[in-house]
């Protein structure tokens, strides 16, 4: 078993996985002119971090386009909090909590999730036509059932904690408790289970 | 510690999913941890639902991997995308700072004149009273205005002569105009107005457009001073009865709204008690002028709004009348574009002397056009593609790499290009990096384009060939030692080996021998390769209208090349005149290196090449490597001179 629970420093970190500074604040956003240096560390950061945000946001909110403009809008955000001096402690969950509550936001505005994932199937669905052979049928019949089983909460805490994220990082994302996060996780991983 | 330790006995309640999965991910508390590890060695049910567990999360992960978008190949194009996002809004939020800064400034300046006020005069209440009328005014002032009105005009004009069209080129705007009643509270489309301004002469080419159909054309000149009524009978298309303040407004002030920072001043210019301010709203800045009551023009407002990213003007209204009259004329604009002035474009235009002559015909614009890679023969250099190349020369991009610089039809630039790593593909967006925003940038690994990319043929006929010559002549980069059979072979053992070292060690260093002259003289060829590819992409007809410093850039890339080439065939001449029979004869009469053409250079480093790999990979028992060799040490001579 690896690390310590309860501790601050998050998987991925510990592996090495991802090399991010652990505080965020003034000397980064302290530089003489149009805090370029800033706008740097923000470019390498989204470059890292960007496919694992657009594919969360693309879980929650559903349509690939706009997901891309909402992981950049959270990148915009965090620079501004930085540029205010704001001391962020852990970047990585901060961005993963801007982006659940911007896609939520854009859910809410488009229509409900459901329809979201309504769209993203028949979108699938649509694109995988001229391939479509039986192993295909099969594999969208699953991801059918997948999205059918899992009640929102149990998805986002399965999709986060698959992006590496700790109880207690996802926690922090979606709004809940480290105590239910492990129960959502148990509950969602027993569903897949008995819809395999 | 007791009390948790005591929920899993060896010989109590199992553990639950969550505690499980708690445990597989290592975020049970250390104590909860070490009691169920101890639990876990003796119970089969336990171990067998980590099992269970552990399935269901492969299972996850593969359904998961279904639901996720596909990585896209234009994955580099975002990070540009964002890099360029983040920096206009670094730039916007920097300004807003400025001037709120500016505000705190002059707050503060007003609060400590009152103050002076205070303490130097008596009439004490009167000075707080103008201090607390300074501070409502400026408050209020800081709420609605963040930035002058004259700032963000002027930077809107500099946005505008920093996008006029180059000579050979025009700037078509489209622009939507509509009626909006507050009466009514409608919205009425009247029609569309399209504008060509031309390179050649300072003049608009404007076709108006109604809603019905009808449309008229004049060209003015872009001077509202000069333009002598050339105008006047292309708005009746537009404005109707209805509209009778605009049409008489727009007639008696000779007054076109192409959507410029100009235009826009030219509604309050002349006009006394106009007022201006700006404020930020949302991505954009509104610039607003207020007209005094009982203003002739019988305008009562103009707004102007200028995205705050470039400040671009998009879209200007004015409005007639006051409350309940109000009628607002908007004018937003649709598109905008660079295109080639050509031919069909240029007949638009009537000679450059006559500015004035409207035509009677409508002739009709051409279609827009996606913007599309230009040959270098139908386009010319500018100083950005020169910096472009420069860039792209310092990390030897131009180095037998597949990677070109497109000038396109709408006057931007496009870098695209085929590379064999990510690594390398990132080191050349970087280098890039600098050049400016207007440059797209798509360099692509195989990968990206198993997966969708599209590459361009190479903007001139001579870089397909060359290109595709130097892959196959070049593959060979390494020596082929796996033969003894080379024709050097013998001689090369021969001139390595000493008495009493291992044959191993003569085999070795005639290897790094060999792989070396191999290496140079691809090198060689290459640098060739790259002065001859410069000459097309920057002949003289191509840069014939560069400033000086960007023609010292390009002689400093060519005179790189040609050192390179000198540098390297020197070298060579040197490691084979080590096993040369006899030095070559040089021949004094032949032109030294600075004055061969690149022409004549590239075949030299052809033929250089080629005999390297005839001698060094290329296995033919019993042949005489003598002439060859001599041939070779001749040329080596004549370009490293």
């Amino acid at each position: 078993m690896r690390g310590q629970p309860g501790s601050d420093e998050t998987k991925m970190d510990r592996e090495g996985i991802l090399n991010l500074p652990r505080v965020f604040g003034l000397e980064h956003a302290d530089t003489p002119r149009k805090s370029q240096k800033l706008e740097e560390t923000l470019v390498d950061l989204y470059t890292t971090l960007r496919p694992s945000l657009v594919g969360y946001a693309y879980h929650v909110a559903g349509s690939s386009g706009d997901c891309e403009d909402l992981v950049q809008m959270a990148f915009i955000k965090l620079f501004d909090e930085l540029k205010r001096n704001a001391e962020i402690l852990n970047v990585r969950s901060w961005l993963y909590r801007v982006v659940h509550n911007l896609a939520i936001d854009q859910v809410r505005r488009k229509g409900s999730h459901e329809a979201a994932l309504a769209g993203w199937l028949s979108d699938r669905s649509r694109s995988d036509r001229a391939s479509s052979s039986e192993d295909e049928l099969i594999r969208q019949q699953q991801v059918a059932n997948f999205l059918g089983i899992l009640n929102q909460r149990e998805r986002q805490c399965l999709m986060l904690r698959s992006e590496g994220l700790s109880y207690q990082e996802i926690g922090e994302v979606v709004g809940i408790s480290h105590k239910a996060v492990s129960v959502y996780l148990a509950r969602g991983l027993k569903k897949v289970r008995s819809a395999a | 510690m007791n009390s948790v330790s005591n929920r899993f006995p060896k010989n109590a309640p199992h553990l639950n999913e969550a505690q499980a999965l708690a445990y597989l991910d290592g975020e049970l508390p250390r104590d909860e941890r070490e009691t169920a590890s101890l639990h876990l060695e003796g119970c089969w049910i336990c171990r067998a639902l980590m099992t269970d567990l552990q399935k269901s999360i492969e299972g996850f992960l593969e359904v998961r991997a279904l639901v996720l978008p596909e990585e896209s190949a234009f994955a580099g194009s975002r990070v540009e995308q964002f890099r360029q996002r983040l920096s206009r809004h670094a730039e916007a939020s920097e300004m807003q700072a400025v001037s709120l800064r500016d505000q705190a400034r002059s707050w503060a300046a007003g609060v400590g004149h009152g103050l002076r006020a205070l303490g130097a005069r008596r009439q004490a209440a009167l000075a707080v009273g103008l201090v607390a009328c300074l501070l409502v005014v400026m408050f209020t002032d800081v709420l609605n205005t963040r930035v002058s009105a004259d700032a963000i005009l002027a930077r809107a004009e500099q946005y505008e002569s920093a996008h006029l069209p180059a000579q050979g080129q025009v700037r078509r705007t489209s622009v939507r105009v509509e009626r909006v009643s507050s009466s009514r509270k409608v919205t009425k489309p009247l029609g569309t107005i399209e504008f060509v301004r031309d390179s050649a002469a300072p003049q608009i080419y404007l076709r108006t457009q109604s809603v019905s159909g009808p449309s008229q054309v004049a060209v003015i000149a872009t001077s509202p001073a000069k333009n002598s009524g050339a105008s006047r009978k292309v708005w009746p298309t537009l404005f109707e009865a209805d509209d009778l303040q605009m049409a008489s407004y727009i007639q008696s002030a000779g007054w076109t709204p192409d959507l410029t920072a100009d235009s826009f001043r030219a509604l309050a210019a002349g006009q006394a008690g106009v007022s201006s301010k700006a404020s930020h709203i949302g991505a954009a800045y509104e610039v607003r002028y207020e007209f005094a009551a009982g203003d002739p023009s019988g305008i009562s407002r103009a707004l102007l709004e200028v995205s705050a990213s470039d400040y671009a003007p998009s879209a200007m209204s004015v409005v007639f009348g006051r409350g309940e009259a109000e009628t607002e004329y908007r004018f937003t604009r649709t598109s905008s574009s660079i295109e080639p002035r050509s031919e069909e474009v240029a007949r638009l235009f009537p000679p450059v002397t006559d500015t004035h002559a409207a035509t009677s015909n409508p002739r009709s614009l051409p279609a827009l056009t996606k913007p599309t890679p230009l040959s270098y023969s139908n386009s010319k250099a500018t100083v950005r593609e020169v910096a472009v190349a420069a860039a792209l020369h310092k990390v030897d991009a131009c180095l037998g790499e597949e990677v070109y610089i497109f000038p396109m039809s709408d006057g931007s630039l496009l870098v695209q290009g085929l590379v064999d790593s990510a690594a390398r593909r990132d080191a050349i967006r970087q280098a890039l990096r600098t050049v400016g925003s207007d440059v797209h940038i798509e360099v692509y690994t195989p990968h990206d384009i198993k997966t969708g990319a599209e590459l361009y043929n190479p903007p001139d006929q001579f870089s397909i060939q060359a290109a595709s010559d130097a892959g196959s002549s070049n593959t060979a980069s390494m020596a082929d030692m796996s033969s003894t059979q080379t024709p050097l072979y013998a001689r090369l053992t021969q001139h390595f080996a000493r008495p009493g070292e291992a044959e191993e060690d003569t085999q070795k260093q005639v290897s790094v021998f060999s792989n070396e002259v191999v290496v140079t003289a691809r090198q060689t060829f290459l640098h060739a390769w790259a002065l001859k590819r410069l000459e097309s992409e920057f002949s003289p007809t191509r840069t014939s209208g560069l400033p000086a410093d960007s023609l010292v850039l390009i002689d400093q890339i060519r005179g790189d090349h040609r050192r390179w080439i000198s540098t390297l065939a020197q070298r060579q001449s040197e490691l084979l005149s080590q096993i040369a029979d006899a030095s070559a004869p040089v021949d004094p009469s032949s032109p030294n290196l600075a004055k061969l053409d690149a022409d004549s250079l590239l075949h030299m480093a052809e033929a250089q090449n080629d005999l390297v790999r005839s001698l060094f990979t290329v296995a033919a028992p019993g042949k005489d490597a003598n002439p060859s060799l001599a041939r070779l040490i001749a040329l080596l001579h004549r370009m490293g001179s």
